[in-house]
């Protein structure tokens, strides 16, 4: 190999650094000015040609991102999951307040620790934050709705926290939540101002609707249930327990099934190009809720093993959601790239 | 640069290509040369420039030859691009004609040189 071929060679290497569009358009003149610019004998990249090409590079590569991230789809696809995923955290959290709420009104009299505390602080805080934000979003206002689900998201953090100390399992089962407030949150602070464009009216009133109905349920199915003294073998805890199973299962359950349903059909009205992006946004808190699933199963177990979580533990949790929405929104870059060129359409 | 943000790398190479249409290499070379040897474009650099600048519509491309198996490109200035450097220019000159004449009063008060 000669030294003009091990020098173009080491060229082309560092022209990695770019974006694949900005290779397509300028690469082969970078070779031919780089080759130009070079000494007759020079077999390796000259030390200040390499470190601007790769700091060039990456510069490119931040801006195409952050054009990519500020697109008009990726906006509009924001506003909508901002708005959805508001929505379903006020209604997660307003389901369990109720819930809560029933099982007290119920057994309150056979149970320890009927006061207020911090938590159901947190969770009302919680419920108000991401209700306002959602009925924000809904209308419009996204800086007031921004503004409310970072409030809604540190009151998630608030509840959880503490958490922490005591059962650091529970933490990791709650952690997909967390990361969909922060995906929510993030929305809101960058989708596209004004009125939630992709999604109408209608369908911001059917899941609304929908919401209202799951956080309805536990109240709803507490009418329906008969309250059956419970044996005098249970401790104060296994009531506890007991009446928090008995609230939970089945109409309930149809009732959420009501709000995913509610809002799959909506995501599935939305125009292709933010359909994609919705579901991209949603990728981070379904992985690591999967993940948390799969690789925490021990913690999981009913009797876990105690310790608090080690480094690499939260490095997953941390890198999980980062790197499947990195992942998402490279492989809808690439079909969309692949759908205009054609490659699809033939 | 002035108030509308022209970077003087990205001035400069506008100046360079109000001469003519030139490729990347010719670019670099007249720049050391305009600039008296004080700013040299590194490959890196000169390519964002050009991205940025077509993007804005301040220059486009010229031709393209092949030349020993190698792509050359030629960039010239676009309309805008002239006007814009004009505007420029204008700007400059007007901010290098105030500070020679706030530096000839500095000197008629304090007498003699600038220290």
């Amino acid at each position: 190999m000669s030294h003009a071929e091990r020098l173009e060679r080491g060229y082309r290497r560092l022209l990695a650094c770019y974006p694949v569009q900005y290779r397509a358009e300028y690469g082969e003149e970078m070779i031919g000015v780089l080759m130009t610019a070079s000494t007759p004998r020079q077999r390796r990249p000259d030390l200040r040609e390499a470190a601007g090409l790769v700091t060039a590079g990456l510069r490119a590569r931040l801006r195409l991102t952050s054009r990519a991230t500020f697109s008009p789809a990726w906006r509009d696809a924001a506003a909508a999951f901002g708005y959805l995923a508001a929505v379903t955290l006020a209604a997660m959290a307003a389901y369990h307040l109720v819930a809560t709420l029933t099982i007290r009104n119920l057994y309150g009299d056979m149970i320890h620790g009927t006061s207020f505390g911090v938590q159901e602080w947190a969770t009302l805080v919680w419920v108000a934050g991401w209700t306002v934000a959602a009925v924000a979003a809904g209308a419009g206002a996204r800086w007031l709705g921004a503004a409310w689900a970072l409030v809604g998201t540190a009151a998630i953090a608030v509840k959880f926290g503490p958490e922490y100390i005591q059962s650091p399992w529970n933490v990791v089962t709650y952690w997909w939540i967390l990361v969909l407030a922060v995906t929510a949150a993030a929305a809101l602070v960058t989708g596209a101002r004004g009125e939630v464009r992709p999604l109408g009216v209608r369908s911001r009133v059917v899941v609304g609707l929908a919401a209202l109905l799951a956080t309805a349920a536990p109240a709803l199915e507490a009418a329906m249930i008969v309250v059956t003294p419970v044996d005098g073998g249970w401790s104060e805890t296994y009531r506890w327990f007991f009446a928090s199973m008995r609230i939970g299962p089945r109409p309930v359950t149809l009732i959420n099934a009501v709000l995913v349903v509610a809002l799959a059909a909506v995501v599935l009205r939305l125009a292709p190009s933010v359909r994609r992006r919705v579901v991209v946004l949603a990728l981070p808190a379904a992985a690591t809720g999967l993940v948390v699933l799969w690789a925490f199963r021990d913690l999981l177990a009913p009797s876990p093993p105690f310790g608090y979580l080690i480094a690499p533990q939260w490095i997953v949790l941390v890198a999980v959601p980062v790197l499947t929405f990195a992942l998402g929104a490279r492989l809808v870059a690439r079909y969309e790239r692949k759908l205009a060129s054609g490659a699809l359409l033939a | 640069m002035s108030d509308t943000g022209l970077r003087e790398q990205a001035f400069l190479v506008l100046t360079a290509l109000a001469a003519e249409p030139q490729h990347g290499y010719a670019v670099i070379e007249n720049v050391r040369d305009i600039s008296e040897g004080r700013v040299r474009l590194h490959t890196g650099s000169l390519y964002a420039i050009i991205d940025r600048l077509r993007e804005m519509g301040l220059i486009e491309v010229d031709r393209e030859e092949v030349v020993a198996s190698r792509l050359r490109r030629y960039y010239r200035l676009t309309g805008a691009g002239a006007a814009r450097l004009a505007e420029e220019e204008r700007a400059l000159r007007r901010h290098a004609d105030a500070a020679a004449a706030r530096l000839r009063r500095f000197r008629t008060v304090h007498g003699g040189g600038v220290a």
